[in-house]
């Protein structure tokens, strides 16, 4: 009845609409089905894991005996003392600040500081350019569930966006679909952070007579109700103040080097509001 | 045992590719090293089998990519039919062909993922991009050629221990 040509053609026009259609719903909600993503990143994930492992004995390997075993050991003591350490000065001034600008409210409430974190291993990173995600090896079995912010020492890392029983999959800042709550610290100017590229964050909204300057440092605000507040970002790295528009176009260098992640933090948030009466 | 051998060889680009990879700085403009892989079962194996072992392995992209999900099963499958129609008129074994296919087969991916950020995302297309579609590219020409004809003797040395009967197209 139809000719093997205009059996193509169709078939071709069909799959133009399917495409057009697949690439519309999903590139604007970014969902993983459950079923297939949990099988998949069960069967996947292992191997990964085992990959990392063998690459970091290796390098371990490589650390350890070949360069100064001591002073190796020396070093990874020192900069993990030394993290811990910058996070409680920037925890101080955070406190310090808040302090400074106590007023006489009529509800004056504490927000909880004291999150359950979970040490994770990053076992697998984006297989695109596109988009940027990583695998970590904790998943529901261990607490960890959909919308608990990431994060390390120097700063956010992202947010969970999958998790199966034992793996699960987070979104970058530094992917275009992710964004957070933000202030400059010295001004308190708010806007929002989006991720840009590997280099640099957009810091959207600031209104155009909030005086920032370079060198700023970004923390998140807390009022997304994703991050905690005064978790760091990064520092404001150029101003453009264009001659018409409410907002400035701000650029802002990342704290963390997503490149060199190897284990990250999972802040276990409650499910308890914040602020009761 | 066929689409077990070829989803095998793919999940092994797969590791090498969100593991390995990442390691080096070098790498850090590397292509879709399935796309080799999408372009060989194009080209070498019939319809019924390199379209479910493509699907599968594009799925599987997709539950570990933050893109849209879907989007590295479509391009593959176009990517599948494009290369199914481009050796009608040259020979699957031609050089200029195997020095372009796998360049051409990354382009077609980056549009795809280009066309669906910019849309969907309404942004600008920043520098980066386009110096990761230039790293791609070169990385493609440079190394396109000998993954091909890797795969093409793991394939004769599997065909000529497990397979009797095997079409060999293009």
């Amino acid at each position: 009845m139809f000719s093997k040509q205009l059996l193509t053609i169709i078939w071709i026009l069909i799959l133009i609409v399917i495409t057009i259609v697949i690439l519309s719903i999903n590139g604007r909600n970014q969902h993983t089905p459950k079923i297939v993503g949990g099988v998949t990143m069960t069967l996947v994930a292992p191997i990964q894991k085992i990959v990392t492992e063998s690459i970091k004995i290796c390098r371990n390997i490589w650390r350890n005996y070949f360069h100064l075993v001591n002073v190796a050991h020396e070093n990874e003591v020192l900069k993990d003392k030394l993290s811990k350490v910058m996070e409680l000065n920037d925890r101080l001034k955070e406190i310090e600040l808040s302090n400074k600008r106590l007023r006489n409210l009529l509800h004056f409430q504490k927000s909880s500081s004291h999150h359950h974190v979970i040490a994770a291993e990053v076992i697998g990173r984006d297989p695109s350019h596109w988009s940027k995600t990583m695998i970590i090896d904790k998943g529901s079995q261990d607490g960890v569930k959909k919308g608990f912010p990431v994060v390390v020492h120097s700063g956010i890392v992202g947010q969970v966006v999958f998790i199966t029983k034992y793996y699960s999959k987070v979104l970058l800042l530094i992917d275009h679909n992710s964004a957070v709550d933000a202030i400059v610290r010295r001004t308190r100017s708010h806007g929002v952070i989006k991720g840009n590229s590997e280099d640099e964050f957009r810091f959207l909204y600031v209104l155009r007579k909030e005086n920032v300057k370079t060198g700023d440092i970004v923390i998140s605000s807390g009022l997304d109700g994703v991050f905690p507040k005064g978790l760091r970002v990064g520092t404001v790295s150029e101003i453009l103040k264009t001659n018409s528009g409410m907002f400035q176009i701000i650029s802002v260098s990342p704290f963390v080097d997503y490149e060199k992640i190897e284990e990250v933090l999972v802040i276990c948030k409650s499910d308890k509001p914040l602020n009761t009466k | 045992m066929i689409y077990f051998f070829y989803l095998t060889i793919g999940l092994c680009l797969i590791i090498i590719e969100t593991t390995i990879i990442p390691l080096f700085p070098i790498f850090n403009r590397f292509y879709d090293l399935l796309i080799p892989l999408i372009i060989f079962l194009a080209a070498h194996k019939p319809i019924n089998n390199g379209l479910f072992i493509i699907i599968g392995l594009g799925i599987i992209m997709d539950i570990l990519s933050g893109g849209a999900f879907g989007i590295f099963s479509i391009t593959y499958l176009w990517l599948f039919i494009f290369v199914r129609w481009i050796t009608v008129f040259l020979h699957a074994h031609s050089t200029i062909l195997l020095i372009l296919i796998v360049a051409a087969g990354t382009i077609i991916e980056n549009l795809f993922f280009l066309i669906t950020i910019v849309i969907n995302n309404n942004i600008l297309i920043p520098i980066d991009i386009l110096k990761t579609f230039i790293g791609n590219i070169l990385w493609a020409i440079i190394t396109g050629p000998f993954i091909l004809v890797t795969l093409e003797i793991i394939n004769r040395n599997f065909n000529s221990q497990f397979i009797k009967d095997d079409k060999i197209y293009g």
